[in-house]
């Protein structure tokens, strides 16, 4: 069984009386370890695609299964649960909170997490530090350039080191 | 890094915003401390002039005697034969264990007599303390008597014995002159002659007799029951009554007011709320992408409604600690002016303190929790619009 797998998923789209196949059908299989790039012109499914994998989009039909959890089945919360045990997310537009200094921001997936024991500074410093942003952690997103903030976005995504990480155009802006 | 820094670090950024909402709760909160604070000035400044008007509490004979009437009230023992109280029975008054609430004690002889053909009541009294009792007195004619052989006349005996100012009238074994004229006050005063207890006491062979006692009581921190009890055991000849229809009527003017700046109290914290309210739910609707983050990257519901919530404690709590300073001091610039009439006096309350601070985060929290709930449970596809 792969890590990430999807049987005949479909997502549908309405906007008034119309409605739309964002997928149809969709089947494939990505073990743990594999770096999968999915490229496609706009509008073909890959937000889509990423979205229903990392347990943000319901109302699907088909099967969609992360390391032998079907998202189909959990409730709100539990997603939540998932998303914050096994994904690290990096969102086309960053979404890095705009009062918090970078340090918070990738401080942020650990805030919720249980028994860190005050270790959460140490492992986001880290985060920045292989992203080249420690310099700069005392900053406010205001304050960064676009490649500066998603470099921040990708340390938060990593700094938890999920075991998936989630990635909408990713280097849109870094050099 | 804790939940809490998110809100601290959300209010801290929008300085204006908060201040905002802190400043229309403090307002709210600020204009119910100053209504009750001014309710509670008011109440006691009024209660003290109603335990100053007029007897709250009779001392009068213990007899099987007729019963003849006073003002409306019963009084045995009227020159019936009975067991007078004395003089010495007010001193024995002034021993009781709440004698620092007797605001005014006024004894009473009452003798029949008669003037010109006509039966009269004479009424002997302390004319200082019946004075200070009977606010309500006004000499319309003449002057206060100034002298112990002078006498005030009530309205109607005056005009049926066709007695004015500077007349004399022959009591008893001697004479007294007119001094003033009582305006109507509509009770039995109108038919009486007041002179000074000691001369009629004198003048009628009475000894140091005293017919009833009239007493005023500050009832506002002492039941009236425990005084008449005391003053019971104090003067065992004698039987002391509530007058019931005073002290309802205190009663129900000290609850009158306490239901009105409750009630003034209750609409401005209900406004204060829907600021809140409005203020949240806009709160929300500006933060959509970021609430959409906080349950990407695997924020529960109650995570996010905690952050809510928690920003709506903290600005309360402020709101609280600033609307009853507000509400404390603003009075007390404001009541000379409007006010001036009464004479107010305004005490710390820390009951009062700890009231607007639990108002202030209860309709905080209250007017946040629909707020915080829709938020927790929106959706972060539909919220970041990306995906």
């Amino acid at each position: 069984m792969s890590f990430i797998e999807l049987k005949n998923a479909t997502k549908i789209f309405h906007a008034g009386d119309e409605e739309y196949a964002a997928l149809k059908g969709v089947s494939l299989g990505i073990n743990s370890g594999e770096f999968v790039a999915i490229m496609g012109p706009s509008g073909s499914g890959k937000s889509t695609l990423l979205s229903l994998i990392g347990g943000l989009s319901k109302a699907f039909s088909g099967v969609v299964s992360i390391d032998g959890i079907d998202l189909g089945v959990l409730g709100p919360n539990k997603l939540s649960d998932f998303r914050r045990e096994y994904l690290g997310f990096v969102f086309q537009s960053f979404y890095l909170v705009p009062y918090l200094t970078a340090l918070e921001n990738v401080m942020l997936p650990l805030a919720i997490q249980p028994g860190l024991n005050g270790t959460a500074r140490g492992m986001a410093l880290e985060s920045l530090s292989r992203v080249g942003m420690e310099p700069k952690s005392g900053r406010l997103p205001s304050q960064l350039s676009g490649g500066e903030q998603e470099r921040v976005a990708i340390a938060r995504a990593i700094v938890n080191k999920p075991p998936l990480i989630l990635a909408d155009e990713p280097t849109g802006n870094l050099d | 890094m804790k939940l809490i820094t998110i809100s601290l670090n959300n209010l801290l950024r929008k300085k204006g915003r908060t201040f905002f909402l802190v400043a229309g709760l403090a307002i709210g909160i600020g204009a119910a401390v100053a209504m009750t604070s001014v309710g509670d000035a008011m109440n006691r400044e009024v209660m003290h002039a109603l335990d100053e008007f007029g007897a709250n509490i009779l001392v009068l004979p213990a007899s099987d005697g007729l019963p003849l009437s006073y003002g409306g009230l019963t009084v045995s023992a009227v020159n019936t034969g009975g067991r007078e109280l004395t003089t010495h029975d007010v001193d024995r008054i002034r021993t009781i264990k709440n004698s620092q609430n007797i605001s005014t004690l006024a004894p009473k002889l009452l003798v029949q007599a008669e003037v010109r053909g006509t039966k009269v009541l004479i009424a002997g009294v302390d004319f200082k303390a019946e004075q200070r009792l009977k606010k309500w007195w006004r000499v319309t004619a003449g002057t206060n008597p100034q002298d112990h052989g002078e006498a005030l006349i009530g309205k109607d005996a005056a005009l049926r014995l066709q007695l004015a100012p500077g007349g004399r009238i022959a009591l008893g074994q001697g004479d007294l002159r007119v001094a003033g004229v009582l305006g109507n006050t509509g009770s039995q005063d109108d038919g009486l002659i007041f002179a000074d207890i000691q001369w009629v006491q004198r003048h009628f062979h009475k000894g140091n007799a005293v017919s009833l006692i009239e007493l005023s009581a500050l009832c506002s921190g002492c039941p009236i029951e425990d005084m008449v009890a005391q003053i019971s055991s104090a003067l065992p000849g004698a039987r002391a009554v509530a007058v019931k229809e005073t002290v309802e009527l205190k009663m129900q003017a000290m609850h009158y007011f306490h239901k009105f700046s409750l009630g003034i109290s209750t609409l401005l914290l209900i406004v204060a709320g829907m600021i809140i309210f409005f203020a949240m739910t806009a709160s929300v609707k500006e933060r959509v992408q970021e609430i959409g983050l906080f349950r990407a990257i695997g924020f529960r519901t109650g995570h996010i409604i905690q952050v809510l919530l928690t920003e709506a404690f903290i600005v309360s709590l402020l709101a609280g600690i600033a609307g009853y300073v507000l509400g404390v001091i603003s009075p007390l610039f404001v009541a000379p002016y409007l006010m001036s009439a009464y004479n107010l006096t305004f005490e710390f309350d820390p009951a009062l303190a700890a009231r607007a601070l639990a108002s202030s985060v209860l309709v905080g929290l209250l007017a946040s929790v629909y707020p915080a709930v829709r938020a927790g449970r929106l959706d972060p596809v539909e919220a970041l619009k990306t995906l």
